[in-house]
């Protein structure tokens, strides 16, 4: 089959090749080899590293933590026949499949101080302006907010597919029986659904964990490091300090931490499901 | 009489909540898609003006401009070629996991999934030096290749799905008649397949088409596609917003059309096929 042989060679050579770098001082025109100096750096001596694994840690659990019940809600609301239901799922459709390039230049436009809508809304209810993506303290929680517009559509067809196969019968017994909406979202609903939400977290921390052109496109890290995850470091320490050495063992450790979180993941569906 | 009441608030207050989640949704949307008609002054109006006479002088602007047509051109042509050689490729090994008894098909199952969790500069930092060395930096062979890597294991993942889906039956009965292999492949497995190999090229296409970091790692002056350009809207002092507006709905139609059409198979396709949707 050559797609496999196709496939085989764009990850073993990558995989190979990132290993030995990282091993490496590694520029444009020389190579050294310096045995775990890049990883030893990272971990005791790089005080950026630190901020970045603050920052992607922060960035996946306020995306994701934000996204799952959001995008459950959302479901659980579209989950009904009315009139127009096939447009409104096209609408949710769109922040999914825009170039994100174009999402992140809308936002940085709608965050834009001066002439974004944002503030503009913002000074209806009597609150002034803020800078958001030059604010160290409000950058972060911005485009962290662009993922959620990105990504909760996700959740919610995901979970909108998995309604349509839910029992009717149990629902209606239970309904007959005297079970309140609550009651039947905690004891029939949800359990029902657990293993779709729990699927559904996976892929949206493991993306969230390497989210990119909404960070890159806006702020490029900044302010500061204020926005700086591990991938926009890792990114910026390569193809912009040129660093290619130090970079490889931060796309390594991001490997790692990757495998773990989805074998983590993928045993809690298998425990519980 | 009561309860029709309440259902009737019920149902006002769905409706409203319904239009307030749309418009968040549509809000940006139809914001860059105003602002691109509008006159250079008005953009930087404040309060921002809802009615205006619009314009299309962005849009002449951004066409008129040489790199655009050039980057528009380069990213129709990287999309499709990859996603004709992704077809190419990935068809043959899905059929083969679907059909065939292959040792290992749980490890290679498991490895075309795990691409799909590879972070991106994983593979940009090794790959960038590869082609430097290879003489296929700033080449749209470079480029190609390495769409069609990124893409393949999903392709393969999706049509292997859709291929299992044929009753098994209709080939077997084929070969009796005395079809050769290969014939009742192509008369029908292929034909059968249409839908998945459809809506499996529209999402490779869109994949490719909206790629971001390695174009910019792999390609010069020459090979960039839209994402870089826009990207390059940014780079100066002071931002276009009408023409970086107006590119930004150029460069959105395409995939628009191609995601809204295989609008049943995007989350599929979204998450390897493990969700149906």
């Amino acid at each position: 089959m050559p797609a496999i042989i196709y496939l085989l060679f764009f990850t073993i050579y990558p995989t190979i090749y990132i290993w030995y770098m990282s091993f490496t001082e590694y520029s444009i025109n020389f190579v050294k080899f310096i045995g775990l100096e890049n990883y030893a750096f990272l971990f005791f001596r790089d005080t950026i590293f630190r901020v970045c694994l603050q920052n992607t840690f922060y960035y996946v659990l306020l995306a994701v933590g934000l996204e799952i019940p959001l995008g459950l809600g959302l479901a659980l609301l579209l989950n009904r026949e009315f009139k127009g239901k096939n447009i409104v799922l096209c609408i949710i459709m769109l922040p999914m499949i825009l170039p994100p390039v174009v999402v992140a230049l809308t936002f940085r436009m709608l965050y834009d101080p001066t002439l974004g809508l944002i503030n503009y809304f913002l000074s209806f209810i009597n609150i002034r302006g803020f800078t958001w993506l030059a604010d160290p303290k409000l950058a972060l929680p911005a485009v962290v907010l662009i993922d959620v517009w990105q990504w909760t559509p996700f959740v919610t067809l995901i979970i909108l597919s998995g309604l349509q196969y839910l029992p009717l019968e149990i629902l209606e017994a239970a309904t007959i029986d005297g079970a309140s909406k609550l009651q039947l979202f905690k004891y029939i609903t949800f359990p029902l659904l657990k293993r779709l939400i729990f699927l559904t977290l996976i892929f949206r921390i493991v993306d969230a964990f390497k989210a990119f052109e909404n960070i890159f496109i806006t702020t490029r890290g900044g302010p500061g490091y204020a926005t700086q995850t591990l991938n926009v470091y890792a990114f910026l320490t390569s193809f912009n300090y040129f660093h290619f050495g130090t970079g490889a063992a931060l796309a390594l450790i991001m490997v790692f931490i990757n495998i773990i979180l989805v074998t983590m993941l993928v045993k809690i569906i298998r425990g519980e499901a | 009489m009561k309860e029709k009441f309440k259902k009737r608030i019920g149902n006002v207050f769905f409706y409203f909540l319904l239009v307030f989640i749309i418009s968040l949704f549509l809000l940006p949307f139809y914001w860059i898609l105003t602002t691109s008609f509008k006159p250079h002054i008005e953009i930087f109006s404040m309060p921002p003006k809802w009615l205006f006479e619009p314009t299309l002088k962005n849009y002449i602007d951004v066409l008129g401009s040489a790199d655009f047509v050039l980057y528009y051109f380069n990213s129709i042509f990287i999309a499709l070629t990859s996603t004709i050689l992704v077809l190419t490729l990935s068809f043959p090994a899905a059929y083969a996991l679907a059909r065939f008894n292959i040792k290992h098909k749980d490890d290679i199952a498991f490895w075309i999934l795990s691409c799909r969790f590879t972070p991106a500069v994983a593979v940009a930092i090794p790959i960038f030096f590869l082609f430097k060395e290879l003489g296929l930096y700033n080449s749209y062979l470079g480029v190609i290749l390495l769409h069609t890597a990124i893409n393949l294991p999903l392709a393969i993942w999706l049509l292997k799905e859709f291929i299992r889906s044929i009753p098994i039956e209709i080939e077997e009965a084929s070969l009796i008649d005395g079809c050769s292999h290969f014939i009742s492949i192509l008369k029908i497995t292929l034909p059968l397949s249409l839908t998945g190999i459809m809506a499996t090229m529209a999402l490779c296409f869109i994949f490719s088409w909206n790629e971001f970091l390695f174009v910019l790692i792999l390609t010069g002056v020459e090979t960039r596609t839209l994402s870089v350009l826009m990207y390059n809207f940014i780079g100066f002092s002071e931002i276009r917003w009408g023409q970086m507006c107006s590119a930004a709905i150029l460069a959105s139609l395409p995939v628009i059309f191609f995601g809204l059409s295989i609008r049943k198979y995007l989350i599929r396709g979204l998450t390897f096929g493990v969700v149906k949707g």
